[in-house]
């Protein structure tokens, strides 16, 4: 039985038509858990193993490695999932190339610029939306009078063309959109509830409503517009490719190995250390005394930030994983610094709200391309580590008690 | 009604359970099974759910949560009132008519995974299945496509034939129930 690492990043469909397939095996596939999209694949020692440098990629125990996913599914896989005779097989091999060239391209075109991933152009959405429903419909009169796509039961077809519908199922064919496709609904719904299947996917939800393509997220995503117009340029196809969860393509991009904080005096606060105490202990009886015992103004410097486009923040949630995704392309600041976001307000109403702090004096952001992404969404300002209502900040948004900054606290995350 | 105690076998082979002895109660007309105190379990769900609950590599056959198990009984309870008990070919006809409708977006009855609820459905309409005509057959098109995969596992079918149904569309115009 196949054993070895699956290199991916997170919610890769194409990873889990492998993973899923290994559920079912039983082969034991350990997802590498410190693969960086970007960094990781770009190593050497990653392209002597695959040249190609896009992921999944998978390596076995006995020292093969395979990429395209297809056919990493197919080493983890076993004889059941993948048909006991010729017929079989071939069919089999007919719904996993239906979903890879009917199927995904169209989603792709479809649901892309809803997410902001691929500007939105009408024509092409229509036509997109058009390939879709009929193959959803090929496809529903086919599972008329059938359970699995090929036999009688799940087969690594059902894996593979189940994968390729999620984005589809989860972003745009929303009920009005997929009632007519009983039949496939039937299916779908049944595979993605499979234990098996869940332990890869966790819960899937249907999607509710359509998503409508978004046009600002896109130029948020890609740094469209404003002074730094070079800059983002350059930028570009690497932001692309961060949110592109579903490419598989992966140019390697040149890397600079130069410290960002290079430029900044180190100084003597121990970073980790702060950071261990504020995990571990007392906010307020320990955590802050120790930061304002050990910070030193010379090196590091303090900063409050509030988002810029109040007016579009809507559902908390949305908020939070707005947040969550700026915490995780600026996932390389960490080592030395720390903030505290908050969402301050009501429900319907409410803003994100920040305080922060770092090494060096100027905006932490500006030091790397890697995490100009988000800041320019909020303003930043300067706080004066003496001023007492500066000390109060810092108590409130550190400690994230129910109010916060005179507003109500619906809730906090810490970048840390 | 005799075959309750063949199928009640083949369900404990099924589960991997050894069912010891199994006698049929002519006067009540109920499967009885003999187990060691003589607290003889008797009736085909209530010794089919005992064989179940005794079973090591049953998992989930009578349903993860409360819910679950919940609708699980409501459908062997089914097997027993509606298919069973069904007298006339009328009857016979509406509870497949019902069936196949419930079964219009499902692919087993109850959930995403077998239940205890399929089998006993599937062991309860075997007879009927194979009776009908490929014409009938299709307008019970969800029902023949549950009784298909139910069927397709060699495990529950043991000796038993495979009813045999038609993938492609034999008539024209078939109106489905």
């Amino acid at each position: 039985m196949a054993t070895g690492t699956l290199y991916t990043y997170p919610e890769n469909f194409r990873a889990y038509k492998a993973l899923i397939a290994a559920k079912y095996s039983g082969a034991k596939v350990t997802v590498s858990p410190d693969f960086k999209l970007g960094v990781s694949n770009t190593t050497k020692e990653f392209l002597d193993k695959f040249p190609l440098g896009k992921v999944p990629a998978f390596e076995s125990s006995n020292g093969d490695c395979v990429f395209e996913s297809n056919a990493i599914a197919q080493y983890v896989g076993n004889a059941k999932l993948q048909g006991s005779n010729t017929r079989d097989q071939a069919l089999i091999q007919q719904w996993i190339n239906f979903g890879d060239n009917e199927v995904y391209p169209a989603s792709c075109t479809w649901v892309f610029p809803t997410l902001g991933i691929t500007p939105f152009n009408k024509q092409e959405g229509e036509k997109a939306k058009e390939q879709m429903k009929n193959a959803m419909t090929v496809l529903n009169n086919y599972m008329r009078t059938r359970t699995y796509l090929v036999g009688e039961r799940i087969s690594q077809a059902d894996i593979s063309l189940a994968c390729n519908l999620m984005l589809a199922y989860q972003n745009v064919m929303d009920p009005s959109f997929r009632d007519s496709f009983g039949n496939v609904n039937r299916w779908f719904n049944t595979l993605v509830n499979q234990p098996q299947f869940k332990a890869v996917i966790g819960t899937f939800t249907l999607c509710s409503k359509m998503k409508e393509a978004d046009g600002k997220k896109y130029a948020e995503l890609h740094g469209a517009g404003g002074k730094k117009e070079g800059k983002s340029k350059k930028e570009q196809p690497k932001k692309e490719k961060k949110k592109e969860v579903e490419e598989e393509e992966l140019p390697q991009l040149p890397r600079e190995k130069k410290d960002p904080w290079a430029d900044c005096p180190q100084g003597a606060f121990n970073y980790d250390e702060y950071k261990r105490e504020y995990s571990n202990k007392d906010t307020l009886k320990e955590a802050l005394p120790y930061f304002w015992k050990n910070f030193e103004p010379e090196n590091m410097s303090i900063w409050h930030c509030d988002y810029n486009y109040r007016k579009d923040l809507t559902k908390v949630f949305m908020t939070s994983n707005l947040i969550r995704g700026f915490f995780q392309r600026i996932d390389k600041m960490r080592k030395n610094a720390f903030g505290s976001m908050c969402i301050l307000g009501e429900d319907d109403d409410h803003n994100i709200s920040g305080v922060w702090f770092w090494r060096g004096s100027g905006l932490a952001f500006e030091l790397c391309d890697d995490w100009k992404v988000d800041y320019e969404s909020y303003t930043w300002k300067k706080l004066d580590p003496k001023d007492e209502k500066t000390k109060k900040l810092v108590q409130d948004y550190f400690d994230m008690a129910a109010v916060v900054d005179g507003k109500k606290c619906l809730q906090g995350s810490i970048y840390k | 009604m005799v075959d309750t105690c063949d199928e009640l076998s083949r369900l404990a082979t099924y589960l991997g359970v050894s069912c010891g002895k199994m006698s049929f109660d002519g006067k009540e007309k109920v499967p009885v099974l003999k187990v060691q105190n003589n607290s003889n379990p008797k009736g085909l769900v209530t010794v089919a759910k005992y064989l179940t609950r005794s079973s090591q590599n049953a998992k989930n056959l009578l349903g993860a949560t409360p819910e679950e198990k919940a609708a699980v009984d409501q459908w062997l309870e089914y097997r027993i009132t509606r298919i069973d008990r069904s007298a006339q070919d009328k009857d016979v006809t509406n509870t497949l008519k019902e069936l196949n409708h419930y079964l219009a977006d499902k692919v087993y009855i109850m959930g995403s995974c077998l239940t205890l609820a399929d089998i006993l459905l599937y062991n309860g309409l075997i007879e009927i299945m194979g009776g009908l005509t490929f014409y009938e057959k299709e307008t019970f098109m969800n029902l023949s496509r549950w009784f298909d995969n139910i069927q397709h596992q060699p495990a529950l079918r043991q000796s038993l034939g495979l009813v045999s149904f038609q993938r492609n569309q034999l008539y024209k115009g078939v109106k489905v129930h």
